[in-house]
Parts: C-alpha cells; sequence; structure tokens
C-alpha cells in the first residue's frame, strides 16, 4: 500500500552520507545543521497540516505540505516525503485518504525524529 | 587568456521558505566557493538584491508571499537586474513551471530533489559566464577593446554577440553567432528575421516574443533555447540588452548568443541515470510516474483505457537469501528480459489492437509494473497477464541450479478502477495482494469490493507476509510471579508487530486474519522458534528454571505435525521441555478431536506443560479438565478487574481454584493490576498471577533485567537471601 510501503527505508541513507561527505569536505556539521533547520519546522507544519484539515483549508494544506516536502526531502525522510507528496497533489482534489494520511504524517514525523535523534546521538 | 576567469565565484542569494532546504543549499554553494547569504521569502530576497548585489540567486518558486516568479520578475527589475545570474528551483511533476520561469526571466532552472553534484558545476558557471557577459557589454557598449581580442575571447567561451540598430534595421553577427547558427560557410545577410529563423521551431514564438517586449520596453532578456542548425540542435544561452543612442535616441540592441550544448548534453546523460535502473536497464519508478501521468492524460482525451500490472516475483526473498544477492541480481535480469519479450508488439496478442502499446519499469526490489495503453485494456491486460505467467514458468538456470519461478500480477484499469496515477498503483498493489493470498502464480483484478469489504483484511494480511519475510516481528515477555515467594515462575511470550510510522498492531486484529488465512503457522512457529531459544538464553544469564509460555492456536493445534514441531524446536534449542508451557485456549478444545488428543498426548509425554488459557470466557466446560492433563489453569483478567468489588466475581474466584486444585492443577490469577488485586489473589490461594502489577510486557532485554530484580524485590513475602533476618523464619 502506498500508505504503508515498508520497502521504503524511514531514512535515505544516501541522502545522509551525501550530508556527511559535504560536511566532510567543509570541515562543519553540515548533518548536524540541516537536522537542526528540520527540526526548526518540520513539527510546525505537520502541525498546521492538521489544523488545515480540521479547518478545511485545503489550500493551506497544500501550501504545508509543499513545504513539508522540500523539508523531509533535505533529511532523506522518504516515506514522509511521499505523503506530502500525496497531501499536497490530492489537498485541492476530492480524495477521501487525507485525514488517514495527515494522521500517517503525523506519526510518520516522530519517527524520523526519533530516528535523527538516535543517528545524531550516535555519531557525536 | 580565456573569457571565463578563474577568480572567486562571487555571491550566491539562496531564496527558499523551507529552512533546511536553504541550509544544504548554504553549504553546497560554499562547498563550490561561493559566499552566500539566504532569504526566506521574496521580499526579503528582493531586499538582499539591492543591499549586496549577488552573482547567483538561487530561487523557489513555490513560497509564500510574492511567489518565485514573481520575485524574478522584479529582481529583473532592479538596477542591474539584469545582470544576475536567477536559478529557478521547481518541483519535478510542475512542467508549466519551466515556461514560467523563463517568462520571469530566469537564466536557467533545476528540479526538486536537486541533484546537487550538477547544479554546483552549473551555478559557477553561470557566475562566471553571467561575469564575462557583463564584460563583453561593457566592451560592446563603445569603451576601448580590439576586434581580434574580443574575437578570440568569444571563440574560447563559444560566446557570440551580435547587434542590431532598430531604427536603419542594420545588423552585425560576429563569426561566432554565424558558427553557431551554422551559416558559417556561406554568404549570409544578417537580419532580425534570419536570426529568428535560426531558432529551434518550437522555441521560435516564445524567443520572438521575449525580444520584442525587451525592444519595446528598453529592457533586457535571459534565456536558454534551441538553435537549429541544418540536422543538428543546439542550445544557446542568449542574453542581450538595449539602449538609447543620446544623440540620434535610435535603438540599440546588443545580444549575446553562447554555444551550451556540450553542458546539456552532460545533463541529459546524468538525467538518463536518474531515470533507469541500472541493473535491468528499464525505466525506474520515478519514470514510471512521470510517464504514466501523461499517459492518463492521453487516454483521457482519446478515450482510452490504461490497464496497470503490479507483477511482483513470488518468493523472490528466498533466492536472494539463500543463493546470494548477485543469483538475485541475475534472477531480476532474466525477468526483466522475459517480461520484455512478453510484451514485444507486433504478435498476435497485440495484432488485435493495433492502437495498442505498452510500458515497462521496474519500481522496488522484485516489482516490476507493466502500463498497458489499449482501446480494450481489459481484455489485452488479461491476455498479457497470462502470457507473463507462462513465460516466467519456464524454469532457470542459475548458478547451476535450476529455479522455478512464478509472480502474482495485479492489474487496474483507468477510468474504470481509478483517476490518478497514484490511486491506480495503489489498486494494481492490492489486487497484487490478493492474487498472492490467493496461491501465487496468478493474476487478479482489482475490484471494489477488495478495497472496501477486504481493504483492511487485505492490507493486514499484505502487512504479515511482508512482517514474516522481513522479520518484523518481536517477542515481548511477561512475567508470571509465583505468589508465595515472589519469584518469577515464568515469561508468557506475546507477539509484537510494528509497522514503522503507524505503530503496534493489536494482536486482536491481526491473530484472526492470520488464522483465516493460513500465515499463523509460519507465525506460530516463528513464535516458538524464538521464545525457546530465549528462554534457552536466560537459563544461561542466571534466570535458570524460569520458563516460557507460548501461545497456540487452535489452527496449530489441528495440524498433525505439531507434537513433531515442538520436539524439532526443543531439540534445535536445547531448551528442556519441562520449562515450555503450552498456552490453549478452550476454543482450541471446541475440537476435540482424537488428533487433537493424540497431540497433546505426545506432547505431555515429551515433558512439555500445558496451560488453559483464558479460563472462564469460553465454554468453562470443566470435562476438557478431566479429559485432557493440564498442568495448570489461566484464570481471565475479566474476573480479576472487578474482584474487589463484585462478590459474584469472588465467588467465581474460589471456585475455579477449588475446583483447579481438585485436578491438581496450579492456578494463575491474569489481569493483576493493583495492590489490592494482589492481595485478594493470594487470599484466594492462586499460585501465580501474571498482570501489570507484576510487570508489562517487555522486549527480552527488559525481561532480563526484570527478571534480576524481581526475584528480590517484589511480590508480597518475597525470599530473601541476601537479608540475614529472614534466614531465622
Amino acid at each position: 500500500m502506498t500508505l504503508d510501503r515498508r520497502d521504503q527505508p524511514l531514512l535515505d541513507p544516501l541522502v545522509l552520507r551525501e550530508l556527511e561527505a559535504l560536511g566532510a569536505d567543509l570541515g562543519e556539521d553540515v548533518l548536524g545543521e540541516v537536522i537542526a533547520a528540520f527540526e526548526r519546522t518540520a513539527p510546525a507544519l505537520v502541525a498546521e497540516l492538521s489544523r488545515a484539515w480540521w479547518a478545511g483549508d485545503r489550500s493551506a494544506m497544500a501550501r504545508a505540505a509543499h513545504t513539508l516536502r522540500s523539508a523531509s526531502l533535505q533529511v532523506g525522510a522518504t516515506r514522509l516525503n511521499e505523503l506530502a507528496r500525496a497531501i499536497e497533489s490530492e489537498a485541492l482534489g476530492d480524495v477521501s485518504d487525507l485525514a488517514e494520511r495527515v494522521e500517517v504524517c503525523t506519526r510518520e514525523l516522530e519517527t524520523v525524529r526519533a530516528e535523527l535523534a538516535r543517528m545524531v546521538g550516535k555519531s557525536t | 587568456m580565456t573569457a571565463i576567469p578563474d577568480s572567486a565565484p562571487g555571491l550566491a542569494l539562496v531564496v527558499d521558505d523551507d529552512a533546511a532546504a536553504r541550509t544544504r543549499a548554504r553549504f553546497e554553494l560554499r562547498a563550490a566557493g561561493f559566499e552566500v547569504i539566504e532569504a526566506a521569502d521574496g521580499l526579503a530576497a528582493i531586499e538582499a538584491v539591492r543591499s549586496r548585489h549577488p552573482d547567483l540567486v538561487l530561487l523557489d518558486v513555490q513560497m509564500p508571499g510574492i511567489d518565485g516568479f514573481e520575485t524574478c520578475r522584479r529582481i529583473r527589475s532592479e538596477p542591474q537586474g539584469m545582470e544576475i545570474s536567477i536559478l529557478m528551483v521547481t518541483s519535478s511533476e510542475d512542467v508549466a513551471a519551466v515556461e514560467q520561469s523563463f517568462e520571469a526571466g530566469a537564466t536557467d532552472f533545476a528540479t526538486k530533489p536537486i541533484q546537487w553534484s550538477l547544479l554546483r558545476h552549473r551555478a559557477l558557471f553561470l557566475a562566471r559566464v553571467g561575469g564575462a557577459f557583463r564584460r563583453l557589454h561593457r566592451t560592446l557598449l563603445g569603451l576601448a577593446d580590439s576586434e581580434r581580442r574580443l574575437s578570440d575571447a568569444q571563440r574560447l567561451a563559444h560566446v557570440g554577440n551580435w547587434q542590431w540598430l532598430v531604427e536603419a534595421n542594420q545588423m552585425l553577427w560576429s563569426d561566432e553567432v554565424r558558427r553557431i547558427v551554422g551559416v558559417e560557410t556561406e554568404p549570409h545577410s544578417p537580419t532580425f528575421e534570419a536570426l529568428l529563423a535560426a531558432v529551434h521551431p518550437e522555441d521560435r514564438a516564445a524567443v520572438e516574443k521575449t525580444l520584442q517586449a525587451a525592444v519595446s520596453g528598453q529592457t533586457g532578456w535571459d534565456l536558454e533555447h534551441r538553435v537549429q542548425c541544418g540536422q543538428q540542435v543546439r542550445f544557446v544561452h542568449h542574453q542581450g540588452t538595449v539602449d538609447i543612442d543620446p544623440l540620434t535616441g535610435e535603438r540599440r540592441v546588443l545580444g549575446t548568443l553562447q554555444d551550451v550544448s556540450e553542458r546539456r548534453a552532460n545533463e541529459e546523460k546524468i538525467r538518463k541515470l536518474a531515470f533507469y535502473d541500472p541493473l535491468t536497464g528499464l525505466p525506474n519508478r520515478r519514470m514510471l510516474h512521470d510517464r504514466l501521468g501523461r499517459t492518463l492524460r492521453f487516454a483521457r482525451e482519446h478515450g482510452r483505457s490504461v490497464a496497470l500490472m503490479f507483477v511482483d516475483i513470488d518468493h523472490f526473498k528466498w533466492v536472494n537469501d539463500s543463493m546470494g544477492h548477485a543469483a538475485g541480481d541475475r534472477l531480476l535480469s532474466e525477468v526483466a528480459q522475459r517480461l520484455v519479450n512478453s510484451l514485444r508488439l507486433g504478435d498476435d496478442i497485440f495484432r488485435a489492437g493495433m492502437d495498442s502499446s505498452s510500458f515497462l519499469s521496474r519500481v522496488g526490489g522484485d516489482e516490476f509494473v507493466v502500463t498497458l495503453l489499449a482501446s480494450d485494456g481489459p481484455e489485452l491486460a488479461g491476455k498479457v497477464a497470462r502470457r507473463i505467467l507462462s513465460m516466467l514458468q519456464r524454469p532457470l538456470s542459475i548458478g547451476g541450479k535450476e529455479i522455478a519461478i512464478s509472480a502474482s500480477i495485479g492489474i487496474a484499469l483507468f477510468p474504470d478502477d481509478a483517476q490518478s496515477p497514484d490511486t491506480l498503483l495503489r489498486h494494481a498493489d492490492v489486487a497484487m495482494y490478493n492474487a498472492k493470498a490467493g496461491g501465487r502464480n496468478r493474476y487478479q483484478f482489482y475490484t471494489e469490493s477488495l478495497s472496501k469489504s477486504a481493504d483492511r483484511a487485505l492490507v493486514i494480511q499484505a502487512g504479515l507476509q511482508r512482517a514474516l519475510r522481513d522479520e518484523a516481528f518481536t517477542l515481548h515477555y511477561q512475567p508470571q510471579v509465583a505468589t508465595r515467594s515472589g519469584r518469577i515462575t515464568r515469561f508468557e511470550s506475546l507477539i509484537r508487530w510494528e509497522i514503522p510510522g503507524k505503530g503496534l498492531v493489536p494482536p486482536g486484529e491481526f491473530i484472526n486474519i492470520a488464522e483465516e488465512t493460513g500465515l499463523i503457522l509460519p507465525i506460530g512457529e516463528w513464535v516458538l522458534a524464538t521464545a525457546c531459544r530465549d528462554c534457552k538464553a536466560w537459563q544461561r544469564q542466571g534466570l535458570s528454571g524460569v520458563g516460557v509460555a507460548v501461545n497456540v492456536s487452535p489452527v496449530q493445534l489441528r495440524r498433525p505435525e505439531m507434537a513433531g514441531l515442538v520436539a524439532s524446536t526443543l531439540e534445535q534449542t536445547g531448551l528442556e521441555p519441562h520449562l515450555l508451557e503450552l498456552e490453549l485456549t478452550e476454543t482450541a478444545l471446541l475440537q476435540h478431536t482424537k488428533e487433537v488428543a493424540a497431540t497433546l498426548d505426545q506432547l505431555k509425554k515429551m515433558g512439555v506443560r500445558l496451560a488453559l488459557d483464558d479460563f472462564g470466557t469460553g465454554y468453562a466446560s470443566l470435562s476438557y479438565l478431566k479429559k485432557i492433563p493440564f498442568d495448570a489453569l489461566k484464570i481471565d483478567r475479566e474476573f480479576i478487574r472487578d474482584l474487589a468489588t463484585d462478590p459474584g466475581d469472588r465467588a467465581i474466584v474460589s471456585a475455579i481454584v477449588a475446583i483447579a486444585k481438585s485436578f491438581g492443577l496450579a492456578v494463575v490469577a491474569e489481569g493483576v493490576e493493583t495492590a489490592l488485586h494482589e492481595r485478594l489473589v493470594r487470599e484466594e490461594g492462586c499460585d501465580a498471577m501474571q498482570g501489570y502489577r507484576l510487570g508489562m510486557p517487555t522486549p527480552l532485554a527488559g525481561a532480563l533485567k526484570l527478571g534480576g530484580l524481581l526475584g528480590t524485590t517484589l511480590g508480597g513475602e518475597p525470599a530473601r537471601p541476601r537479608d540475614p533476618a529472614s534466614r531465622g523464619r
């Protein structure tokens, strides 16, 4: 099922390796800073998704989903990105999966954050 | 000397409303040598352009407030705004955005997710070329420089320039311009019309519109387009300005043309890599997505149907695991080849509909998707599916071994089943899982009922199959504590299934489905083996004598091989039989056939313990207790919950304990959650208890820790071997 793509990784190791490699090139904690930027924005975006869903504000949903797509892409959160993409494209249409997607999105974010935190904890 | 200086690339401005994306861009551009500033929206970007004069702007299209297009237009209308290279970032599925970007005056565009390895070079190139253009323009504007030096510089940079005096309609082309548009050798009279005529027919209208607008508005332009040079198509970067002769008031248009075909060709190569699967050479998931959207639009406009077929290789993981990845890869390549052969056009099944076409892609490990465009989708899909199944069935030799393969195919149809690519894929996926559940090596059309009534069950079933394959189950252990000693007697193993992102699936929700589909057999086998192995492990880690309880489903119990399975598991794990307790429910015993009796008898003879689970909730027939050699009886939590307040429950518990004792059974109280429960249960004479009061179900590591702890601290009157005061009692 699209909502449950277990075959897709939670975090794309390729993206994370790219960030680490870039950090190594520059001698800076690129991965950490990208994750920090993600932490600053993603939770608010997911909260905005739920709010907009309950308020029936589909265009606000599409906007939040669009930015979430970008944010999740940066940390390689493949499934979250896919969810956000689906929400963005369906927000303005007439599709009944939205409620479930938003819910899954909320849970998925928590999983991503936990995993990122675990990873950063491990690397420092 | 080259026309493109190797100086520092300069200042880059990153404009994006997503902080994480800005952060990434900042580091990437810094790695390319840029100094980087950021803006979170369009207005801030324009402010930064005014105050900092960046050489390059990386501009996200979709932002709250004024969007990227508008921001781009406004930057261009700033003084010196024409000199900035603006790279627009669009989302990949928004084709119109590319055109809009150029209309708004963008120099170039990139799609998200950004291929940074590529974009870094392009950004450098744009910033440097931007500088070269600026110098060229100044040179052309009548400042002193010799013809020869200019011409050399142009040749090296593949940059040509042209000049057009609008009022006099006089035009001059440099040699490089003549080379780029392909009129190098022939005599040629340069005109504005001739320049437009050289533009690729598909780009001509847009280029003409932009140039006309620039001329009449006395602004500049900056675009990339194609040039038709004989049979060859070239990509050029075309920039220019319009200025007014202060003496005559006549307009002079200055343009530069740079051949960027080579760069484009490299980009195309990289794009190919991004859209194709390197193993099989087939288009990948990304390409399918792109293609499917367009196929559906075409089908809608032309009244065609589309059949989407999800082809999943049966038991692929087995090949990969047992024969190695190289063998798995060979298998996939072979499957890809057979699929290609199955879809060859021009033979009988495709002959009926000459207007049909097919598209094959590999979307995941062992998953392929066939897209069929036809006037009669369902019929063709059925034929193709049958052919694929028969072609895959031919034996296959890998590493000297002959193996048989098969596939399960799910088919969803447009417009009947779904309207969007996503839904179509999902429905085909559901149908595929149904084909798997139906016994594999078959195809299944999607029907609404699959999705509606059976959806939940199907999803769970599909998930269970994957969970088994991916080993996504875990066992948690909940302690049973002896009421008298306070020691743990055994742990009950409880299966847990967690779907990442969706949390735990309650056993009540999936066990039924596992039983209906027979999946309970492999799952039960896994549980038994894991529990025995874990129990053996904690024997070694100091919890010797602490047993394990395993729940057995009625479906398992009816299998004639059940006793044999238990025996071989015990043998393999080296666990002593008396440490294993099998918990049976009353339901399991409803069909108390001769076979079941024989199984229980064999288990008993092996020395395995048997417990009657959830006692009191089912038929509670005392005859079981007489017929079956149970060792223990577990009182259902329902009777424990209100033990303190409901005298009826208390009476029942007293009766159960009395009966159990008369049969010589140990009594275990379930659902002991409070101190009061614990006290009452002890008063009633239960031998052991289980519940949150004594310990939540936890993973093995937690259980081991709890085991160390509980032996001395919890549960009524624990034995305290280290406490000298207790020795005298």
